[in-house]
């Protein structure tokens, strides 16, 4: 098993964002999420990302305890949120940079990773004078410099053109060749065309989709 | 135990405190310096060392609490750091009517009396930023970061302002106490100990009722299994 | 699965603190108009301090040194909130955690930086307030450099600790200074007094004892923040 949840819990205040959640993710499997907003979608990613802790309940990555050994879990966990963690006034080969040489990576392939998201390796415009959709691709090749073992995408389709989308899936389709995904989405349609398993959360807890 | 923390505990901490300052007032000798003015000190030192004792507690619990995750240690800290500041401001205001007519003025940039001020802004700081943030464990967290670095600052505050007043030394306060005089200070320590005690109990037992207030039940209940 | 395949070999810690640190030195050379309005400031709390004590020459060289370090005090708190802002956007610093950078380099880089800053700051503010106060130095300028470096590192370290505890809390214009000049007045006592033996002259050869004093809190706050900026970044 690559995660293991178990019987996971997180509150917000007086709100339970999880609810005893059980689950298990096997290595190379590509796993839909899908529910309301609220449903939990976003706090399981973020538990499994390490970002948060749980409650209760303990979560296994990689055989690592999520709670102590984050430190060894990150550097194969690669989260896609609409947190896009981009630093704004460096521009797109700058922020790459950054990423590779603090995970110890190359930085030769960065204009390469540039131009197959499309965007342009050479461009002097920092992050900021950015569109949405141009951020999210920077945020798809940040994902290509890491290559992570685990990728948790949040909304991986919203605020992206036709193009993009279309992009996206392309990106799905070759990391589920060597990757577990775990893709959270409104867009059931999309979603289940490309999942192995479909994981439906209703109040923090998982039901029969 | 109840029955201890509830009525117990109150009723010997106002005794206490009614007997030292019966003894204090009326039965314990006038001092030769400073006449009756000095009888301040029965609330004025108690105090000193209760808030002390308080700000102590609170850093302690702090530690725990970044060690264990309790938040039974942080709901402590809180308690005994908001009990320190009260007993911190009793000090400053019998500092001051103390200082005007033995030093003649209101305030004096003396070591004890500046450190006293100082951590009354820092601990104060520190009950102010609880305030703003809502998760409750991210609130202990940070809390302890800041009551810790707090407490840790005590002794630098104290030693930077001696020296800073080294070259003009302030009239310190009076070292020989009469045998008389020290019995009623005593009672008033214990007094002033008892009074922390129930105070700290019953606070703690707010922020218990508080904390249950801000979050859900401890355990979520299972509605079903998952698919 | 085992991760060794997914671990490269992972930049030092003396690497990552660099790597940041030249990250954030790009990011403020890019948004110097900010600290040039910092800048600004500071020089503007000068001129309002020589207001608040009247047109007497005698009392303003005086007091020349304190009112020195209570504009780099004042900015400090502009300095400090804004350099942890940039780490907010986007939540960069959660990229940051993500790549398993170790807190204690990024609370090094980051009171480096703010250290830097502050020390530029106090530099440029020190032959303003001889002209303003009409002040005298009588020892070297290298010695008031030491003073201010030694200064704006103990206003650093705790200061990069609160910014960023309170960047992310709605009241953080008030919560920041609340919270850090009380923990920051014993360095203030020790720079100011440093600072008027270096306008005044040291005949009793007391400078060395206020240097190592700050050197002293220098050391207590640097090694507290360090340990203490894991907990407050990872909650």
């Amino acid at each position: 098993m690559l995660a293991q949840l178990d019987k996971v819990s997180k509150r917000y205040g007086r709100q339970w964002a999880l609810n005893q959640l059980s689950l298990d993710i096997a290595e190379g499997e590509t796993l839909l999420l899908t529910g309301h907003n609220g449903a939990g979608k976003t706090t399981l990613l973020r538990l499994l990302a390490t970002v948060m802790r749980p409650t209760h309940g303990t979560i296994q990555i990689f055989g690592h305890d999520s709670k102590t050994d984050y430190e060894q879990i990150r550097p194969a966990i690669g989260l896609l949120s609409h947190q896009n963690h981009l630093y704004n006034q460096l521009n797109a080969f700058e922020n790459l940079e950054l990423v590779a040489k603090l995970s110890g990576k190359s930085t030769e392939n960065i204009p390469g990773f540039l131009d197959e998201v499309g965007l342009p390796s050479k461009g002097q415009k920092v992050v900021a004078q950015y569109s949405a959709g141009m951020k999210r691709r920077l945020a798809i090749a940040r994902m290509l410099v890491r290559q992570p073992k685990l990728i948790l995408l949040d909304e991986p389709f919203g605020q992206l053109d036709p193009g993009g989308v279309e992009m996206m899936e392309h990106f799905i389709q070759r990391w589920q060749e060597d990757t577990t995904l775990l893709i959270a989405t409104h867009d059931i349609e999309r979603g289940k065309k490309l999942c192995s398993r479909h994981l439906h959360l209703e109040k923090g807890q998982s039901v029969c989709p | 135990m109840k029955l201890l923390t509830g009525k117990i505990i109150p009723i010997i901490a106002l005794g206490l405190l009614f007997a030292g300052h019966y003894i204090g007032l009326f039965i314990a000798p006038t001092e030769r310096m400073m006449g009756d003015v000095y009888r301040i000190i029965y609330t004025h030192v108690p105090a000193a060392w209760i808030c002390l004792i308080a700000y102590t507690l609170t850093f302690f619990a702090s530690v725990y609490y970044l060690f264990r995750n309790k938040m039974g240690a942080d709901i402590f800290a809180e308690a005994s750091a908001e009990i320190g500041v009260m007993f911190n401001a009793i000090l400053l205001i019998t500092g001051s009517i103390w200082g005007k007519p033995t030093w003649g003025v209101w305030w004096t940039w003396d070591p004890r009396l500046t450190t006293a001020a100082i951590m009354f802004f820092a601990f104060i700081g520190y009950l102010a930023l609880r305030r703003f943030i809502n998760d409750p464990e991210r609130r202990a967290t940070w809390g302890s970061v800041v009551a810790i670095l707090a407490f840790i600052d005590l002794p630098l505050v104290w030693y930077s302002v001696k020296w800073w007043n080294s070259l003009h030394q302030l009239q310190s306060t009076p070292q020989t106490v009469d045998a008389a005089m020290v019995t009623p200070l005593r009672i008033s320590a214990f007094a002033f100990l008892f009074l922390y005690i129930w105070m700290v109990q019953v606070r703690y037992q707010i922020g218990v009722k508080r904390l249950e207030q801000e979050q859900a039940l401890p355990n979520p209940i299972a509605q079903g299994e998952q698919s | 699965m085992s991760l060794a395949e997914s671990t490269n070999k992972s930049p030092s810690l003396v690497q990552t603190v660099w790597l940041i640190l030249q990250k954030d030195l790009r990011i403020e050379w890019r948004q110097r108009a900010r600290i040039n309005a910092t800048a600004f400031f500071a020089i503007l709390t000068l001129l309002l301090f020589s207001f608040a004590a009247g047109p007497q020459a005698a009392l303003l060289e005086k007091q020349a040194p304190g009112y020195l370090w209570l504009a780099i005090f004042l900015a400090s708190v502009l300095a400090l909130s804004e350099s942890m802002r940039l780490e907010n956007d986007n939540e960069a610093l959660e990229g940051l955690r993500l790549l398993s950078t170790t807190p204690v380099a990024i609370f090094l880089a980051k009171a480096i930086l703010n250290s830097l800053m502050l020390w530029s700051l106090g530099l440029l503010l020190l032959p303003l307030s001889i002209a303003f106060y009409d002040a005298h130095m009588e020892l070297g300028l290298h010695q008031a450099a030491l003073v201010l470096f030694l200064g704006t590192t103990a206003i650093s370290a705790p200061g990069t600790l609160y910014a960023t505890i309170t960047s992310k809390l709605q009241a953080r214009e008030v919560l920041l200074p609340l919270l850090l000049f009380p923990v920051l007045i014993p360095g203030l006592l020790a720079s100011v007094k440093a600072m008027t033996l270096i306008y005044t002259g040291d005949p009793m050869q007391q400078l060395p004892s206020w240097l190592a004093l700050l050197f002293g809190f220098n050391l207590i706050y640097w090694i507290v923040g360090g340990l203490l900026f894991g907990r407050v970044i990872e909650e």
